[in-house]
């Protein structure tokens, strides 16, 4: 039996792998279930049944106030905030072709921290915080359009992008430690939850305003498959092959920085994901982009989803930011699977 | 067939000039080479007519028409070019590289015709690594490398073929397989191929055409039986040389002088066995 399913009318001509395929569907029932069991564990306990019959619409509507007030809300945020992240993540790392290139690295975490503290410790009370998303995505947004334009001479190169990226990163972090510094106690903790990132309160609003951002952004990570896959055999051969390399870099920069910029906006400095779900990824269905995309996604959003169960719920009656398990659960698994594939 | 044609070319980084206002017309349907000391311009060359680099002055001409105004996936139709050196990434398979070759002939919703899958196999079947489809690249021998490389460009399926020093690195055997296969793409297919080698002597045996680049400029070109001297070699390379007849082709060889431990001879002819 052929490997490939190969599609090809008037209109269009595709090869699918299978394998990817598969793996997707497995990884959606995890996710599914896990979201399940996350939905019922809690203060108060929910039997994944009640969750379920609630889910389809046939609940008795004595939880409804928990699971779509409390706990629904924050899980499907966590769900997006993961997997823009996973998906930023991927086109970076096989843009820069370097393995450890993260969302961080072109500004959009320091940007939007830089503008987030800024914003919490000078207009608290000022302004309302519900714009607060807001103000970080400009933030990213700013940032990385001034590490590009630093970037640019004569086009921009992957390692000129990451270098200036970090410098940056660098010079960002010292800022948004100094407004911190200078700030009284209760902004400087109110500061720190948000660079650790955190989904706590979420309403459908968020939801709703995060929601069209992903839907956007998502689809058009496909459409740097070409780009990805032709520019991987360096700048070279990519030119030679036809390829308007830095219009591709630009635009793929854009939907990276579009997704992960709207992440950090909603749910802050959630650190990692990105960096992970694209090699947890590679893991499962190797290097082909186009699979990547999806199960990058779903990684990167279960990470966040069981993160923020687990920090809900592991050290009750305390919420902890979902940013502190991702990092500390997240890490040492990252280091193991290194371990395991010593090849890389 | 398409003619590539160089005019007032001048070439350079930065400040500094690598070549000088070079005219140059390539032979539809010939191995042309490019020769000529470590530095000298000619891969600069090979690349701006593959519009890698832009020309600082003057321009490159495909088929009558300047490079700088045609779109960079037209000209990707017509030419292909192996730079030198280049790196698959980790993991990536034979076929998956390969298949890149169709890129120019791909759109966002045409990303795999029966005619992509084609020339392909085509490229695969010429290159003779059909077995190796399925293999990593980084698990490829030198040799069998630069053949998946070159079945790349191939399946490029252009008229005119560009290859930076595509047998450096490589053991002789591995060179042989790499210059026949390419003189069989022009003997068999009629495909133009220029490619920049460092080894004088398989230029002269496989080239219709040596260009040798010395100062900035074509120092001299033509046929290797007429262009190939002592002269030109201490000229072009700096190196003293005797040219003979390759005893098995019958093109021009080179033979440098130097240091070197001479074969003993027996002791009647000692005098006689130092030449120069």
């Amino acid at each position: 039996m052929s490997k490939y399913i190969t599609i090809r009318n008037r209109f269009a001509s595709f090869r699918v792998e299978k394998k990817p395929l598969a793996v997707i569907a497995v990884l959606c029932i995890i996710l599914f279930l896990s979201m399940v069991l996350g939905l019922s564990i809690g203060s108060t306990w929910v039997s994944p049944f009640a969750v379920l019959q609630h889910l389809f619409g046939a609940g008795s509507g004595a939880d409804a106030f928990i699971i779509d007030v409390l706990r629904l809300p924050r899980m499907v945020l966590a769900l997006l905030v993961g997997a823009s992240l996973g998906i930023a993540g991927l086109i970076l790392q096989e843009m820069v072709r370097n393995p450890l290139a993260s969302p961080d690295i072109i500004g959009i975490t320091s940007g939007a921290s830089v503008a987030a503290v800024a914003f919490i410790a000078l207009f608290t009370g000022i302004i309302s915080i519900s714009v607060l998303p807001l103000v970080a995505m400009m933030g990213a947004g700013l940032v990385s359009l001034l590490i590009y334009l630093l970037a640019w001479k004569k086009g921009v190169t992957p390692i000129r992008l990451v270098l200036i990226g970090i410098g940056m990163a660098a010079a960002m972090d010292a800022l948004t430690t100094m407004m911190i510094v200078f700030s009284p106690i209760r902004t400087a903790s109110q500061a720190y939850t948000w660079l650790t990132g955190s989904v706590y309160g979420t309403t459908w609003e968020d939801v709703a305003a995060m929601a069209p951002w992903v839907l956007l952004l998502m689809p058009l990570a496909f459409l740097c498959m070409r780009a990805i896959h032709v520019q991987q055999l360096g700048d070279g051969i990519a030119v030679g092959l036809g390829a308007k390399i830095q219009w591709q870099r630009f635009l793929m920069i854009l939907i990276s920085v579009g997704l992960a910029g709207v992440a950090v906006a909603f749910a802050g400095g959630v650190g990692f994901v990105g960096l992970m779900a694209p090699h947890i990824g590679r893991f499962f269905v190797g290097r082909s982009f186009a699979a990547l995309v999806p199960v990058s996604a779903l990684i990167g959003g279960w990470m966040v989803v069981v993160a923020d169960v687990i920090a809900r719920t592991a050290f009750l009656p305390l919420d902890l930011p979902v940013g502190v398990l991702i990092s500390g659960i997240g890490a040492p698994f990252f280091l193991y699977l290194l371990y395991r594939n010593r090849h890389l | 067939m398409t003619f590539l044609q160089a005019h007032d070319l001048t070439l350079g980084y930065q400040d500094a000039v690598v070549i000088d206002d070079l005219d140059l017309t390539l032979p539809t349907g010939e191995i042309t080479v490019f020769v000529g000391a470590n530095g000298c311009g000619k891969s600069t060359l090979l690349r701006s007519l593959a519009r890698l680099l832009k020309p600082k002055a003057g321009e490159v001409m495909l088929e009558n028409q300047s490079m700088n105004e045609m779109a960079t996936k037209d000209i990707a139709k017509q030419l292909a070019i192996l730079p030198q050196g280049p790196v698959a990434p980790e993991g990536l398979t034979v076929w998956q590289l390969v298949k890149q070759g169709r890129y120019p002939h791909q759109s966002l919703l045409q990303q795999w015709s029966k005619q992509d899958e084609a020339f392909v196999k085509q490229a695969l079947k010429a290159t003779q690594t059909e077995q190796l489809a399925d293999r990593t690249v980084h698990s490829l021998s030198g040799g069998q490398r630069q053949r998946v490389w070159i079945a790349m460009t191939l399946a490029q399926n252009t008229d005119i073929l560009l290859l930076d020093e595509p047998t450096t690195y490589l053991d002789m055997a591995h060179q042989i397989e790499i210059l026949d296969l390419c003189f069989d793409l022009n003997e068999t297919e009629g495909r133009t191929v220029v490619m920049v080698l460092h080894d004088l002597n398989m230029a002269a045996r496989y080239a219709h055409k040596i260009v040798a680049v010395k100062d900035k400029t074509i120092y001299t070109e033509g046929r290797p039986e007429d262009v190939i001297t002592s002269d030109m070699v201490k000229y072009v390379f700096g190196m003293e040389s005797k040219i003979i007849d390759d005893p098995l082709f019958g093109s021009p060889m080179c033979v440098p002088y130097g240091k070197g431990r001479k074969k003993k001879k027996p002791a009647a002819e000692k005098e006689i066995a130092y030449v120069n």
